[in-house]
């Protein structure tokens, strides 16, 4: 459980952040992900760039947050269109298919000269429909619809034998109804040859995790294994290797399509019907087929991996190593280069930051050969898993200078930067913030360094998220800095002991419609007059934290219950002069109020939890410390069915009994009750075993 | 119910409901596109697979043949290995080799489910080694000089959750 708060509110907030990055045209994490993934030629199992694309849109939708990033709305159209375009082909393959094997059936007897045709035709056509659908699927519709269209059109002139320029493109459905027809019209004969389309590999959105080797398949290019419409063409190349076509009783109907197959796809059917179904009949022929010989041809269906291939296949580990934790992906990348390459992708890291240990680097000198190849191979690490913000720990001016001149890449990728204990003076900052264009969170933490002069020197309106925490030169005037400078601040988190309640009117309504999340904390010298001037200037904040300014009253409370109606995060712990009368202002007027955290408000009691009770958004409470809190109160709390994370820690006067009446929140996904005298171990056994979806903290 | 037959690389034949035997997508595959489901026996050689695998693969198949289908997972995404089932966590329960061979060949025969309760043993198998160890189970060569695999290690430790 993280002291701050929990998920929920603050995710979103960062959600919103990467929303207002995303409009400000930066590209979008995930798309950049997914599209390094797609350049490297070893690796179809990753999903397309718009698929993914369209997914991150989704989710984000669902976060409520309509991304309007530049990329997904294109791609996610271009998936909605090739899906309607699967449908389309589908009917229109219908009608068609029904059609040509009718048109077969009625007329020609006498194709086996035209077999060998057939099959030429089926060769180019295996490619030229390879590329209509590729660009189907990677363009629009139109363009294949186009296309196809016109060679149909050519072809009907230059007749069955001809007509080398058509796409094949039978999905497979179209098969079952041109079934009936076709089988009327075929004879048994035996064929010494196997249906070998059969056994290629089909283009399934579940495909298994190893790549099959297709034999004759033309190009087996990453398009046509993910896109239905493309199955025929990988049929047909099969069938171009000069095997007659022939299915067992006719049940095969791909194969009848040979020479039809262009006007499928454009739904064209009419004219290239006639003109194809020549050609189609020529592999109406339907022959049995022997045991023997599927034996035979089994196996070209799918390639057994061997075992040492398997522990190399970019494919399969790929989905290997996601059954492993991070921390545990830690030995994999370890193992040998091999793996090492699999799992150094952005994907796998989208979770972690990179602390720049600079006093290590800085032993990496230029001078030796060997040191500096290790710099380089660091820097490029981080190129290569994608990593956006890194921490700079313990770094001078020389260290930033160093990081700019190894680490071109950061100038345009690197979005986050976080300076930890640096020892950086103000030019070194400037010159950071500089290099780092697109830079639009930064965290300064422990720099003692920079004074208020360099932050109005550096900082540059394109930061959202700027975080100044435990610098010793920092106080009113940095934020006089950060209000006048950032016009587009969205989170604003400072932690100065020394800041006053002056300084808070340095918020203008500049920030009214941007600042969403405030985090003030340990600035002890701010009173309730400092609460005035932000609650007036910032009605629209969503998060709000005062943790640790103990001057704070009830009345302070009062004003934020009263201004601040949309918060949903309140953090109000360390205020130990906020009583009771303080929670009955915020459950009165704070009804979008999701988290809630009091640690170390000491005076509340059991009457402040019976208003908190009775806030019906409220999912996240932090009670820690709370000492005055007895099973009463609890019982109030047992009434929050929506309750997802709670915390009790350090509460004293709880009972195991009462604490056993917890099993009433089935939503609960963690629950601390560390430093409680009533969480016995039975009792935390018993709560483990009732609330199996929640993470006990004892 | 009609049945298909099965003939492992050794050549023992398991005659198995074809319901059963489309659980592998490669099978399945097979016979929509050879409109198989006629009287007519058939043999389906799997020359790779040998007949004691074969039969383990039956095995989970016909425990498991009415399994709902596996929801669609996201491909990127952290994947839990504690949620086996006890049915298979018993039937798992074998040497190395076969455990490897059964992935080799569930892969072959595309069969999503066995093939993701296979990794998650093997993955359990390998949490908490050190990467020599792991070197060792699955007989990988080191290809990293030791200064490399200091590298390596220091760009994995030099990381925080974020």
């Amino acid at each position: 459980m993280s002291s701050g708060g929990g998920p929920g509110v603050v995710e979103r907030a960062s959600k919103e952040i990467s929303r207002r990055i995303h409009s400000l045209g930066f590209k979008s994490s995930s798309s950049k992900r997914t599209k390094s993934v797609d350049s490297d030629p070893n690796s179809p199992i990753v999903p397309s760039d718009s698929i993914s694309a369209s997914t991150t849109a989704a989710v984000d939708k669902l976060n409520g947050n309509e991304v309007p990033t530049d990329s997904s709305p294109s791609t996610s159209s271009s998936t909605g269109m090739s899906s309607k375009m699967g449908t389309i082909i589908k009917g229109s393959v219908m009608d068609k298919v029904t059609h040509v094997f009718g048109s077969a059936g009625m007329g020609n007897s006498n194709n086996k000269d035209k077999q060998a045709a057939a099959a030429a035709t089926a060769a180019a056509a295996a490619t030229a429909t390879t590329v209509a659908a590729n660009q189907a699927s990677d363009n629009s519709t139109k363009v294949s619809t186009g296309n196809t269209s016109g060679t149909n059109t050519e072809s009907k002139d230059v007749g069955p034998g001809d007509g080398s320029n058509n796409g094949i493109n039978i999905p497979k459905g179209a098969v079952a109804n041109g079934r009936a027809k076709f089988e009327a019209n075929t004879q048994k004969s035996a064929s010494p040859e196997k249906p070998m389309r059969f056994f290629t590999s089909r283009s399934r959105s579940n495909s298994p995790m190893l790549s099959v080797k297709t034999p004759k398949v033309p190009n087996s290019n990453n398009a046509a294994k993910d896109s239905n419409p493309t199955q025929g063409g990988t049929v047909s190349g099969t069938v171009s290797s000069g095997t007659p076509i022939l299915g067992k009783k006719a049940k095969s109907t791909p194969v009848a399509t040979p020479g039809s197959t262009a006007s499928v796809a454009t739904g064209n059917t009419k004219t290239s019907l006639e003109v194809t179904s020549p050609t189609s009949l020529s592999s109406g022929k339907s022959l049995q087929i022997s045991p023997l010989s599927t034996a035979k041809l089994f196996p070209k269906m799918k390639r057994f991996v061997l075992w040492e291939e398997m522990w190399m296949d970019y494919k399969f580990l790929v989905k290997f190593f996601w059954y492993f934790t991070y921390q545990e992906r830690y030995a994999l990348a370890q193992v040998c280069k091999r793996w090492r390459e699999v799992l150094y992708q952005p994907c796998f890291w989208s979770e972690l930051r990179p602390v720049l240990h600079t006093r290590t680097i800085r032993n990496w000198t230029d001078n030796e050969p060997m040191l500096r190849e290790m710099k380089q191979h660091y820097f490029n690490s981080l190129k290569l898993r994608g990593f956006e913000t890194m921490v700079l720990l313990n770094a001078n001016d020389a260290d930033v200078f160093d990081f700019i001149q190894n680490f071109p890449h950061g100038a345009k990728h690197v979005y986050g930067l976080i300076l930890r204990c640096c020892n950086l003076s103000d030019r070194g900052l400037e010159a950071l913030v500089e290099f780092l264009q697109g830079l639009y969170q930064l965290e300064i933490c422990g720099c003692n360094e920079i004074t208020e002069q360099g932050l109005w020197s550096s900082l540059h309106p394109r930061l959202i998220s700027m975080t100044i925490n435990d610098c010793i030169n920092v106080a009113d005037e940095c934020i006089c800095a950060v209000t006048q400078l950032l016009p587009s601040l969205y989170e604003f988190n400072l932690q100065a002991y020394h800041v006053t309640d002056s300084a808070l009117s340095y918020f203008s309504p500049k920030q009214t419609g941007t600042l969403n999340v405030l985090r003030l904390q340990s600035c002890w010298e701010i009173t309730n007059h400092g609460v005035v001037n932000i609650v007036h200037t910032l009605p629209n904040l969503t998060v709000l934290s005062l943790s640790g300014c103990s001057k704070i009253t009830d009345d302070g409370i009062e004003l934020i219950a009263e201004n601040l109606r949309k918060l949903r995060s309140l953090d109000v712990s360390w205020c130990p002069r906020v009583t009771d009368a303080a929670l009955e202002y915020i459950a009165c007027d704070l009804n979008h109020l999701e988290e809630l955290t009091l640690d170390r408000c000491v005076h509340i009691t059991d009457i402040g939890i019976g208003y908190i009770s009775t806030m019906l958004a409220l999912h996240t409470l932090f009670l820690r410390w709370c000492t005055q809190i007895r099973d009463f109160g609890l019982q109030h709390i047992c009434g929050m069915r929506s309750m997802q994370i709670l915390s009790l820690a350090g509460c004293p006067l709880l009972t195991s009994s009462g604490l056993s009446n917890l099993v009433q929140l089935r939503h609960l996904s963690e629950l601390e009750l560390t430093n409680c005298p009533g969480a016995t171990t039975e009792l935390i056994d018993y709560l483990r075993q009732n609330l199996p979806n929640a993470l006990v903290l004892d | 119910m009609p049945t298909i037959k099965l003939q492992s690389s050794d050549g023992e034949v398991f005659p198995v409901d074809v319901e059963i035997a489309k659980q592998s997508v490669t099978i399945k595959t097979m016979l929509d596109d050879l409109g198989m489901e006629d009287e007519e026996e058939e043999i389906v050689p799997l020359p790779n697979v040998n007949a004691a695998i074969l039969k383990k693969v039956i095995q989970w198949a016909t425990y498991h043949k009415d399994d709902p289908p596996a929801p669609e997972d996201d491909e990127n995404k952290e994947k839990r290995t504690d949620d086996i089932t006890s049915w298979d966590a018993d039937f798992l329960k074998v040497d190395q080799g076969t455990l490897f061979e059964l992935i080799l060949a569930s892969n072959y025969l595309d069969i999503k489910g066995l093939l993701d309760v296979t990794c998650k043993t093997v993955a359990n198998m390998i949490k908490g080694k050190t990467p020599e160890e792991i070197r060792k189970t699955f007989n990988i060569k080191n290809d990293f000089t030791p200064s490399e695999e200091e590298q390596v290690r220091k760009e994995n430790e030099w990381c925080e959750e974020k």
